[in-house]
């Protein structure tokens, strides 16, 4: 994987007028290796590169992007986040009162459970919609946002679409209309969304009835039967006082058959619950998350990556970064989980025995997530299959019979003196490779990482990261060590490899090495590294896409004015 | 007032932007007998057929490489290769800011094997239905190695008629015991589709799309042989399907059916067979 690096915004004043951007460059050369599956790739060099300008005159902005993608990188290649164009623009204008876009922008209502649209450059995720959006406060403490536009497809025309797709949100915060709850500490949130995406649907969708019998027949669902106005609804609450929050949204979709779910008729239904407590030096967050039928795209077709994704369901788990565990980062099932996500966090206090000169910090981590229960109907299991049925009944608090991920972990963290802090932490992680990846089995890892941090003068630094992941499953063991040097505020250079010396097939026991370097002057960072990937998956927040083996020589700018 | 007015117009909206549709949501269609008789076999004469599934697009710019390779590999395993062009994914799709790529070539059928078998870039081909994508390059290395022994044999009649309704007839018999359930799938594939395709940066107007595929006569994986999709060596299975070519585009003088009998657990194919429409 190539380095990159999140953009720093400046910006450049006209009298009231403001102009600010940035732009970023990530390329590669690749190199063929057949023994990493690495394959060769004829162009040899692949880039991605985009500018952002954004103009700003009081309340009124506007902004355009460039991108060229024409031939990026291979990881972006596979997913079809190719072309090249001004795919975001937009013009805004607000006030105390109201504020409107027209074009591209981005928006979530509530958790995002009915809508997200969102941009997330990493993961070739762009599902801006192209469009007009208010936001209107006719009153202190309410909010009401419309919006109503066609998603962004990667780089394919709108022209032509037959679908798009509008909501209304309101959000009512009644610490503002009724200051004395606010005074009193205590902050409520109430809201509620609307949204719903129209598909044209002037085509059967063909069927296959009583498979595996002597009546084995095909079928159809006839145009006129398949739904085009599919809309999706939810309410929240948000309460907090003092230390303690609590969060909740229900939301429901509506009859929606897609390829996703087998064209079934079932309603959809998601529930979101999160408590938090913290106080000095203890805190404590569980959370609940229950998903069921809740992939809602703007094309009953499309069903690979996030292509053209209206919600997202998140990802409750806790998110880590560590390298031998970034091949089995949960991605979130909207069609099928639940599960609960418990996080408590001690801090033993300074000067104790345990505690040391500056306290140890203590986390421990529990997360599991099975499919959710699902019964077929009399007519789904006569047909041989759930198509052109109500598909499945489903008890909303019981557990499926397929554990799909788990997480237990602990994590010591303690500073020794004011140079040297050491990270220590331990993690079972249990993965459902079949549910997750289509590849075979259960991944059950032991995972014990080690971060040592010295700070050597004010301005040089070292940093030692070793990890081993022991597991009988999938491609077995690995370990891995990265040490990097940094100069701070210019440079810092890293060197890393991980050996996956565990693999069942002895010639694949291989080593991907990485050499980087990184230099900084003000707002621009340009960085350079030559290593191997291996094949796996990219997660960030529970959305996931293929990572293809590649060997080679990465160069990423990113600047900003 | 003022507010009531706007809520009404707003759940107004809302109400506006539901379908509520009612079942039965699915039609199920009749199953046909077959009333041809097949000549007699002789297993001697029967060869193993290669199958091979290419993913191409007309926005593609390398996909006549693909084309290229797979004339080429005609002329060296001959009648005993049945190709299939599916055409799939974004640069099958018309292109509208390209008028001249309006066409859609996309199916159903090719859809949901390009999920199925997640294609990413193309062009790529799936040999045999054996679950790995394979470059150009590669073909012909792999269609080598495959295995030739018969297995089975799959005997075809089309009839069609002036209507333009075409009746696939078809036998599979057994030449071997095979213990899994199998499936028998018909294609419809078109040659000589003139239309445009992206060369490299050369867009061709008059160019001949060939084994252009154009429906799934009985879904995407086909049916089971009989009820557990099992048949046992010498035991035959007959097997009817229509399909009408009114409302599309197809020339059935450049049509044909390709029959593919396959494994219902892993898709290996077994035999595969083509037979012109007319």
């Amino acid at each position: 994987m190539t380095l990159s690096a999140l953009p720093l915004l400046g910006q450049h004043q006209f009298g009231n007028s403001r102009i600010s951007g940035d732009f970023g460059f990530n390329g590669m050369y690749y190199m063929p290796d057949s023994l990493i599956g690495a394959e060769k790739v004829d162009s040899k060099v692949r880039a991605n590169a985009f500018i952002n300008l954004l103009y700003s005159n009081g309340g009124f902005s506007a902004g355009v992007r460039y991108e060229y993608y024409q031939f990026p990188l291979i990881d972006f290649e596979k997913i079809q986040y190719q072309g090249q164009g001004v795919r975001y623009f937009f013009a805004d204008y607000k006030n105390k009162f109201i504020q409107v876009t027209a074009g591209n922008f981005y928006e979530q209502f509530g958790n995002g459970l009915v809508l997200r649209a969102y941009e997330d450059r990493q993961l070739g995720i762009d599902n801006s919609l192209l469009g007009a959006r208010v936001k209107v406060t006719p009153y202190k403490g309410i909010t009401i946002k419309g919006v109503w536009g066609i998603e962004r497809f990667n780089f394919e025309s709108y022209l032509g679409r037959r679908d798009f797709v509008r909501g209304l949100d309101g959000e009512i915060a009644l610490g503002e209309l009724i200051p004395k709850m606010q005074e009193k500490g205590f902050i409520t949130n109430i809201g509620a969304s609307f949204v719903s995406k129209f598909e044209k649907a002037d085509e059967p969708i063909n069927a296959r009835l009583y498979p595996g019998t002597d009546s084995v027949c095909d079928g159809e669902i006839p145009a006129e039967k398949i739904p085009q106005n599919i809309p999706i609804w939810a309410t929240r609450l948000n309460f907090g006082y003092k230390g303690f929050r609590f969060d909740a949204e229900y939301a429901q979709k509506m009859q929606d058959p897609n390829v996703s779910n087998d064209f079934i008729y079932k309603k959809g239904d998601a529930l979101f619950l999160s408590a938090t407590y913290s106080m000095k030096g203890f805190g404590v967050a569980a959370s609940f998350i229950r998903s069921d039928n809740m992939d809602f795209r703007s094309q009953r077709m499309v069903q690979q990556n996030s292509w053209l994704s209206i919600n997202n369901i998140p990802a409750i788990n806790r998110q880590y970064s560590y390298q031998l565990i970034s091949d089995y980062g949960f991605a979130s099932q909207p069609n099928s989980q639940i599960g609960v996500q418990l996080q408590v966090n001690y801090k033993i206090p300074k000067k104790t025995k345990l505690g040391g000169k500056y306290g140890t910090d203590l986390t421990f981590n529990f997360s599991r997530f099975h499919n959710t229960d699902q019964q077929p109907v009399a007519l789904a299991l006569e047909y041989g299959t759930p198509m052109g049925t109500e598909g499945y009944t489903s008890s909303f608090f019981k557990f499926g019979p397929d554990l799909l991920y788990q997480d237990i972990g602990l994590e010591i963290s303690h500073r020794f003196t004011k140079a040297w802090k050491w990270t220590l932490a331990y993690n079972f992680i249990s993965y459902n490779l079949e549910i997750l990846q289509g590849h075979r089995g259960m991944m059950r890892g032991h995972l014990v990482a080690s971060d040592l941090q010295w700070k050597i003068t004010s301005k040089h630094a070292l940093h030692l990261d070793l990890q081993h992941l022991y597991t009988k499953d999938d491609e077995g063991s690995h370990v891995y060590g990265m040490l990097e040097y940094s100069i701070s505020p210019r440079w810092f250079i890293s060197i890393g490899d991980d050996w996956n010396y565990g693999n069942p097939d002895p010639s694949r026991r291989l080593h991907y090495f990485n050499i980087a370097g990184a230099f900084v002057w003000n707002t621009t960072r340009i960085a350079l590294n030559f290593g191997k990937t291996q094949e796996g998956i990219l997660c960030i927040g529970g959305v996931c896409r293929a990572v293809p083996a590649s060997y080679g020589v990465g160069l990423s700018i990113t600047t900003s004015f | 007032m003022r507010y009531i007015i706007i809520a009404l117009f707003i759940v107004a909206g809302l109400m506006a932007a539901c379908d509520r549709i009612e079942g039965p949501y699915i039609i199920p269609h009749e199953v046909e007998d077959v009333t041809v008789e097949f000549p007699p076999l002789d297993p001697s004469s029967v060869f193993r057929k290669l199958l091979i599934e290419e993913y191409t697009g007309h926005y593609c710019p390398n996909c006549p490489d693909g084309h290229d390779e797979l004339d080429r590999l005609h002329t060296i395993f001959g009648d005993t290769l049945v190709m299939v062009g599916i055409h799939a994914g974004a640069l099958a799709a018309p292109q509208a800011t390209h008028p001249e790529f309006s066409y859609d070539f996309r199916t159903d059928v090719g859809n949901e094997l390009r999920t199925f078998f997640n294609i990413d870039g193309i062009p790529v081909a799936i040999i045999n239905r054996y679950p790995s994508i394979v470059s150009p390059a590669r073909w012909q290395t792999k269609l080598t190695a495959e295995d030739r022994t018969p297995m089975a044999a799959i005997q075809l009649i089309n009839q069609y008629d002036a209507s333009g309704m075409l009746k696939v007839n078809a036998k599979v018999t057994m030449l071997a015991d095979y213990p899994n359930a199998l499936r028998l799938s018909l294609f419809l594939v078109e040659d000589n589709v003139i239309k445009p395709q992206l060369k490299h940066s050369e867009t061709i107007l008059d160019y001949s799309h060939k084994h252009v595929l154009r429906a799934g006569l009985n879904g995407t994986f086909g049916d089971l042989l009989t009820a557990d999709g099992i048949l046992q060596k010498d035991e035959a299975y007959t097997y009817g399907h229509s399909i009408a070519f009114a409302g599309h585009d197809w020339n059935p003088d450049n049509c044909s059916v390709v029959a593919i009998l396959h494994d219902k657990a892993n898709g290996k194919v077994l035999q595969v067979e083509q037979l012109r429409v007319k």
